[in-house]
């Protein structure tokens, strides 16, 4: 067994022995599991009542019935999306940070060291292991929307819906992938562990909470409930004039909003599930490559931790030091 | 005495009969409230006619709103308070005004109908009135574009270009083009502002609408129509593919790049540990 392979292995198998993983794995499960139950079976709720009108209608003898309502069965997975945000980015994190202290601090590290394991090599073993691990979560995750969604709500689903379901998945997983690399990204670059972790955190709630947070607060429309344009007495016309002089404005509060790889996810992961108007006409592949962006601002991050790793791991002469 | 008493017994009997005739007939009523029930239809609006529902009952009752088969292209739809209905609920001695929609389509044959409308109460009382409609041929108005679909890069500019033809029998003055754009859009000008068109006469609208940067990649749909105080034509909509610059993408491949290649040397330089 190649020395790569042996480390994935481990990984694997030191994850399914934390504790902290398995609990925060359980409370994610959990959360995806009620919420899609509720999500599917609100949609069984408008599909019987829409069928309930029909009858109705027709025992009057009407011919015109009104249009079916937008069922949207992949809306069940709406509470999906914050919950990654969450706890599969918290559980990535984790993950991401464990994988190289745990090694530090039991002594592991220099002794995998010494034997013919180079660090590139050990590190790419670090990172694919958890990526599988993120991947099997993800997976069985999808399996359980999909099943639920078909068995509870009933509600005819398509083949298009089922690919668009499983490439959310995927943006997801790329999602938690960029927590995890992050996470071990600054357990090799920080001596503490501890510190390393609650450094790693403290970066998920910049860009997963405030940064997104600036982008709304600085969109002039919110600055009042129910919109400061309307609560002005402003038209339509009259808006475009205001916003017309704060196209720099505008700019910069979009760059600090395209910083956070939480905001491509919605963006790309609300396209996907129609959860966002105007891409019910798109193929799963179409939406991908219309949100090619927040595709590419989830995975560019990613790779260059990575790379950022490999370069200071190698050169790290008190790495089994903490 | 015994006579009078006879008299006022029977009278009070008849009374009590018809008071409940009364209830039963008249449990309750619905009217078109105006001083004629036919109304006017302007090709390409919708006309509405007023209906007054009155609960005569001493108990509440929900009432199911029909109405009978519309001719081609015309559609039709009750409405209370800015939604759409097919049932209501009136408490006891109240009433509602319930709006009766009909949408009329720009091309048609129909100049005068008469709708029949019928209210079922939840026991099964029926009532059953007719509402006429007459077609107004003198204001009518289309507009069309040859546009399916645009392309554009957020922060672009589009151009598009709208017909409009007056298609009723008198001249439309003063018309200007509504346009609905996406949130944040601008519409930059719109030639010409305003329009006369004399009867068939057609002309054209151009207008510049601008993306913004910070515009998401999507399909947006930009809604038009054409208006002035007489009439209001069809509203068509207009949907723009926004994608992202592909300089974008050139500028986090690049860095990347620049890294990955800075990530080869450095290994190259210090070799593998």
């Amino acid at each position: 067994m190649s020395p790569m392979l042996v480390v994935i292995k481990k990984e694997i198998t030191d994850a399914l022995k934390n504790k902290l993983f398995l609990i925060i794995l359980g409370m994610l499960l959990l959360l995806t599991i009620v919420s899609v139950v509720l999500g599917s079976y609100q949609v069984k709720v408008s599909l019987d009542s829409y069928n309930q009108s029909i009858s109705f209608l027709k025992s009057l003898g009407k011919t015109n019935f009104p249009a079916a309502p937008n069922l949207n069965p992949l809306s069940s997975s709406k509470s999906f999306v914050n919950y990654i945000g969450l706890l599969g980015a918290l559980l990535a994190m984790v993950l991401g940070n464990a994988s190289v202290v745990k090694e530090k601090r039991s002594g592991t590290l220099k002794l995998i060291l010494s034997r013919q394991i180079f660090r590139d090599t050990f590190l790419n073993g670090k990172v694919i292991g958890n990526m599988i691990l993120l991947f099997a979560i993800t997976f069985v995750t999808s399996i359980i929307t999909l099943v639920s969604v078909v068995v509870i709500s009933s509600a005819p689903i398509s083949s298009g819906d089922i690919v668009r379901m499983f490439l959310f998945f995927l943006m997801s997983f790329l999602y938690m992938t960029f927590f995890l690399v992050l996470g071990i990204f600054l357990a090799v670059l920080i001596p503490n562990g501890n510190k390393a972790l609650l450094i790693t955190v403290i970066i998920w709630l910049v860009i997963s909470f405030i940064l997104p947070q600036i982008g709304d607060t600085m969109d002039m429309d919110n600055q009042l409930p129910g919109g400061f344009f309307s609560s002005m007495g402003m038209n339509k016309a009259d808006t475009q004039k205001v916003l017309d002089h704060f196209k720099f404005y505008e700019t910069t509060r979009d760059g600090i909003e395209q910083m956070s790889p939480t905001k491509h996810y919605e963006r790309v992961g609300f396209a996907l599930l129609n959860i966002k108007p105007g891409f019910e006409q798109n193929t799963a592949l179409e939406v991908l490559s219309i949100k090619w962006i927040d595709v590419l601002g989830l995975l560019a991050p990613s790779i260059i931790l990575w790379l950022l790793a490999y370069m200071v791991f190698l050169k790290r002469e008190n790495i089994y030091q903490e | 005495m015994k006579t009078n008493t006879t008299i006022f017994s029977v009278l009070f009997l008849l009374t009590l009969v018809f008071s409940f005739m009364q209830k039963d007939i008249q449990v309750f009523a619905s009217e078109v409230p105006s001083i004629t029930s036919n109304y006017e239809m302007v090709p390409g609006e919708s006309t509405n006619a007023r209906i007054s529902l009155e609960n005569m009952d001493t108990v509440p009752h929900t009432y199911t709103l029909n109405f009978g088969q519309l001719p081609e292209g015309f559609n039709g739809y009750f409405s209370l308070d800015g939604k759409v209905i097919n049932s209501i609920t009136i408490s006891a001695s109240q009433k509602n005004l319930i709006n009766f929609f009909i949408d009329v389509p720009l091309n048609t044959s129909a100049t005068n109908m008469s709708i029949p409308l019928e209210i079922i109460r939840d026991d099964g009382v029926k009532e059953s009135l007719s509402v006429s409609f007459t077609l107004n041929p003198n204001y009518a108005l289309s507009i069309s574009s040859s546009i399916q679909s645009i392309k554009a890069i957020n922060g672009d500019s589009i151009m598009l270009e709208i017909g409009v033809t007056n298609t009723g029998n008198k001249d439309l003055t003063d018309l200007s083009l509504q346009v609905d754009p996406p949130y944040k859009w601008i519409v930059e000008n719109v030639d010409p502002t305003n329009l006369t068109l004399k009867p068939g006469e057609n002309s054209l609208y151009k207008l510049k609408v601008t993306i913004p940067t910070s515009g998401q990649a999507g399909q947006y749909p930009i809604n038009i129509s054409c208006t002035n105080s007489d009439v209001t034509s069809n509203s068509i909509s207009i949907p723009v593919n926004v994608s992202t610059s592909v300089n974008y993408f050139w500028w986090i491949t690049g860095i990347i790049g620049v890294l990955l290649i800075f990530t080869i040397l450095y290994f190259k330089k210090h070799g593998r540990r």
